[in-house]
């Protein structure tokens, strides 16, 4: 049995802040992820949970025991590295019998535990060979091996696949996981990878700028994002987010908002929660389909194509607003080819649009 | 400058500079200390009685003009050495650099003078320019050339540049070498297909994008004749003939060990010490810059 | 063309060693005779043999082959001791976080501008004070600060990944080991390249083993070449002294070639 919390956790460099009153429980067996683009603080945040770098303030706690002070080697964590951090000098086998050997485990244990490990990974052959000698994918499945010889209580991964080219990375990526779910360690993984985020995690934490915008499962994430940063952030691609002014609200009645060029109409509970009547409309490129005869709630003026066989996606901005204007993006199946020029009249179900305040950028539920 | 992730230890880390740190008080800073403070006394030839003198000992340096021309031939004879061992290693790594094959047997069979110690090197030119069995001696003495480094001042300098200059080529091709060597191959072909010649590419291409390399060694080698050239001028000549070949090194040691002018010689000492300091701060401002252009 | 031009270099370049090597071989008549001979002659074991052998009157009665020990114990003592020193302080100075961090740093930068030469006579006094006189100890260690090889240490450590350190520490490896176990062995190209530097540097001193030493049994081969040129009586014995040149330079030179790429990479890593 392994949780890990966090609790108020901040971290500051100097006089920057990097992270703010972060709190979050990992239970048992539960596999996390935290996603954000490079800079957010994800990376100082796990740093902090394996002890490598000093709290600001707050409490980290491991099975419920604060472990703010308690050096990295005492607090039964293992970590994968970005760049994997192999011993360069040592053997596939030294570098999985490092740690072991520190412990003060037998010479007898070492090779069993080692032994089982390797062929766990199919790294029973490359025991002898140096890390020069491996490909990305077998270091990247070394350095896994590192971690988990050691049966730590908690498994820490810093961007693990981030240097494996694409194919190898979604290999990799089913391997983490298949792995985890057969271990059931207790695991927090970082990535600025979103479909690595989205397939790998229990839940998912969305960190920007230090705070948590967040947290929940992959699917709930994407089908209730609770801010336009989350909205913009999860799913490929992106969603549609088209500032708004509202026209008329009233609770108990369908209220109309309206941007340049299109008004949509959404359930008046969720408009009248706004701050002010400034609203972000978002809808997915996915929810919105080519409507038939004049049933169109939306005409989108095409741009460019992207034809990636499977699908189709359109590039363009809503018909009859300014060249600037925001971006709009339609995703269509792979068989539907329009033309640069031609405005598309489509239509989306009213359940698919999602409203955010225009001050705070947060989610405003119907609720 | 500093990993991100630091050791935690309030011992350690001192235990671990402790052994250099102590060298550097004891060795070096209390010398160069008692140097300075030295240069401010005045002792007697018997070491009876010693007198603060502040600046006395400079001023009658600065004033002595037999100072001022060791301190001349000083600069020639550095920058004679830095001048002809610069040009040869350039002569010598420009074609090396040109040929394909053989290139490493070449830098091996010219590197090797670098190990030899300079008082070695001293001592095998004053054997070849030996007044009376002398190969080359000899040699000139067929031209009518007489040949005497031990009574002609102008010979005995000629003889200690040729002498510092000969170990000192290794150290210039070895740098100059690497420097062509990362130039990138398509700017010299480029170059050729503007219809450059050898030549042309090398003063319009090469030369200039090695300048940097050669600036550094010009300190180098500075360097190098003011200081370590001590051993080569001891051995082949003993500053003299009438101190035509005493540099400042030798000057400030003949000075306090032999002439036991113990205040002049740590003025000169001192004199020495802001001269590499001086030195010092250009490499190091040089070096500097260097590292900005590369970012 | 090119080939010509550099073979005539090479020639001219190893011309003095050439000779060098003839003299060791004739005995002394013919040294001395004009014209000096060009070809090696057959006195070369003979020659070594009086080097090693001889005491009073050829070669100022100093034993060529203590000298010779001398100057290897000399010069491993300062590679090592640089090395040894080095490698602590750029650790400390890299991988810890410590009060006068910078101070520390910059006392060691400083001793880049104190070559021996300019303080020779107060640090002659300090190891005369501490007895050191005509000991390897004075001989070694007033030379073994080093900025270069501290500074060559900390670019080295610097270009190790800090994951490292973290996967180590992680691992459970404390400072020392992870010095031991981790540090050392990454960086042992480096230290092997400086080795070679330094015992060149090492074997080659002269001023302060010519000052530090009184006792003949002290002189080391280098410094012995000028007692061999000073000998009282007249002409030196020029075959025996070539012959103990040749000896004098024969360590360092080989160290060289046989290491040439260690060699070029320490010259090169120093001078940054």
């Amino acid at each position: 049995m392994t949780t890990l919390a966090l609790n108020n956790v901040s971290k500051s460099y100097d006089a920057e802040n990097v992270l703010s009153d972060v709190n979050f429980e990992v239970a048992d067996g539960e596999m996390i992820v935290i996603v954000g683009p490079s800079g957010c603080g994800k990376s100082s945040l796990l740093r902090m949970v394996a002890g490598l770098e000093p709290i600001t303030a707050g409490e980290v706690l491991i099975n419920g025991q604060v472990v703010n002070k308690v050096e990295p080697k005492d607090r039964d964590i293992a970590m994968v590295f970005q760049n994997y951090a192999l011993y360069p000098h040592m053997t596939v086998f030294a570098n999985m019998a490092y740690g072991l050997k520190l412990r003060g485990l037998s010479v007898d244990a070492i090779k069993k535990r080692v032994t089982e490990t390797a062929l766990l990974l199919g790294l029973e052959n490359l025991l002898e060979r140096k890390p020069a000698a491996l490909s990305g994918g077998q270091r990247q499945r070394v350095a896994m091996g590192r971690a988990i010889v050691r049966k730590p209580a908690i498994f820490l991964f810093d961007e693990p696949l981030s240097n494996l080219d694409a194919k190898l990375r979604v290999r990799m990526r089913l391997e983490i996981k298949a792995l985890q779910q057969r271990l059931g360690v207790t695991s927090l993984y970082v990535t600025h990878d979103q479909v690595e985020a989205m397939t790998l995690a229990d839940r998912l934490i969305i960190l920007n700028d230090g705070a948590i915008e967040q947290i929940d499962t992959p699917m709930k994430v994407y089908q209730r994002p609770a801010s336009t940063y989350v909205a913009g952030f999860i799913g490929t691609p992106p969603m549609n987010l088209l500032k708004c002014r509202v026209v008329s609200s009233n609770k108990n009645e369908v209220s109309v908002v309206h941007h340049e060029g299109a008004t949509f109409r959404l359930p008046g509970g969720r408009v009248a929660k706004a701050s002010s009547d400034e609203v972000t409309v978002g809808i997915r490129p996915d929810h919105l389909v080519i409507s038939e005869g004049n049933q169109a709630k939306l005409q989108c003026a095409v741009q460019a194509i992207e034809t990636l066989g499977s699908e189709t996606l359109v590039h363009g901005r809503i018909a009859e607003t300014p060249e600037d204007s925001a971006p709009f993006i339609v995703k269509l199946d792979g068989n539907t080819l329009p033309r640069i020029g031609e405005v598309l009249p489509l239509s989306y179900e009213m359940d698919a649009l999602h409203l955010f305040d225009g001050n705070t950028g947060l989610r405003l539920a119907s609720s | 400058m500093l990993k991100r992730v630091h050791f935690r230890s309030s011992w350690l880390p001192y235990a671990l500079v402790a052994p250099q740190i102590l060298v550097t008080l004891v060795f070096f800073m209390w010398p160069a200390g008692q140097s300075i403070y030295q240069s401010f006394l005045i002792e007697d030839a018997f070491g009876f009685s010693t007198e603060f003198v502040w600046f006395e000992n400079y001023t009658y340096l600065l004033t002595d003009s037999l100072y001022f021309d060791t301190v001349f031939r000083t600069l020639f004879f550095s920058f004679s050495v830095a001048f002809l061992s610069l040009s040869i290693a350039l002569l010598l790594a420009g074609f090396v650099d040109r040929i394909i094959r053989g290139a490493m047997f070449y830098r091996t069979m010219l590197i090797w003078p670098y190990a030899v110690a300079p008082v070695i090197a001293g001592a095998l030119w004053v054997f070849m320019f030996d007044p009376t069995l002398g190969i080359l001696t000899a040699m000139l003495d067929s031209f009518g050339w007489h040949w005497n480094h031990r009574l002609n001042g102008g010979e005995a300098m000629a003889l200690v540049i040729i002498a510092a200059t000969w170990k000192q080529i290794s150290y210039n091709f070895l740098f100059l070498v690497a420097a062509m060597q990362a130039i990138p191959k398509s700017l010299i072909e480029a170059a050729a297909l503007d219809g450059a010649g050898p030549l042309r590419r090398f003063r319009t291409i090469i030369f200039p994008l090695i300048m940097p390399t050669g600036f550094f060694l010009l300190v180098v080698n500075v360097v190098y004749a003011f200081f370590e050239t001590f051993g080569i001028i001891h051995v082949v000549t003993g500053g003299g003939p009438a101190k035509a070949t005493e540099i400042l090194v030798y000057k400030a040691y003949s000075d306090g060990f032999i002439g036991l002018d113990l205040g002049g010689s740590a003025a000169q000492s001192t004199i020495l010490m802001i001269g590499v300091v001086l030195l010092t701060v250009i490499q190091f401002r040089y070096v500097e810059r260097q590292v900005d252009y590369s970012s | 063309m090119s080939h010509l031009i550099i073979i005539v270099g090479l020639l001219v370049i190893a011309f003095p060693v050439w000779i060098t090597i003839v003299a060791a071989t004739h005995d002394s008549v013919r040294v001395t005779q004009v014209p000096f001979p060009l070809l090696p002659g057959d006195q070369f074991f003979i020659n070594l043999k009086a080097m090693f052998s001889s005491r009073e009157e050829a070669i100022g009665g100093i034993p060529v082959g203590m000298m010779m020990l001398n100057s290897l114990v000399m010069a491993l003592m300062i590679a090592t001791g640089k090395i040894c020193i080095s490698l602590l302080s750029a650790f400390a100075i890299v991988y810890f976080k410590f009060r006068f961090r910078m101070f520390f740093f910059w006392m060691i930068f400083v001793t880049l501008m104190l070559p021996v030469e300019v303080r020779i006579l107060p640090t002659f006094e300090v190891v005369a004070d501490l007895g050191m006189l005509n000991t390897y100890w004075g001989l070694t260690i007033p030379l073994i600060a080093s900025a270069t090889a501290t500074f060559m240490f900390r670019q080295t450590f610097l270009s190790i990944p800090d994951e490292l350190l973290e996967a180590a520490r992680i691992d459970g490896a404390g400072p020392m080991r992870f010095f031991f176990d981790i540090l050392l062995p990454i960086s042992r190209t480096s230290i092997a390249a400086l080795f070679v530097i330094l015992f060149i540097f090492g074997w080659n001193q002269y001023l302060w083993p010519l000052l530090i030493t009184t006792e003949k049994s002290m002189y080391t081969i280098v410094m012995g070449i000028k007692s061999l040129l000073e000998t009282a009586d007249g002409e030196p014995a020029w075959h025996i002294i070539m012959m103990t040149a040749l000896m004098a330079m024969l360590p360092p030179v080989i160290v060289v070639l046989c290491m040439q790429n260690l060699f070029v990479k320490g010259l090169t890593e120093t001078e940054k």
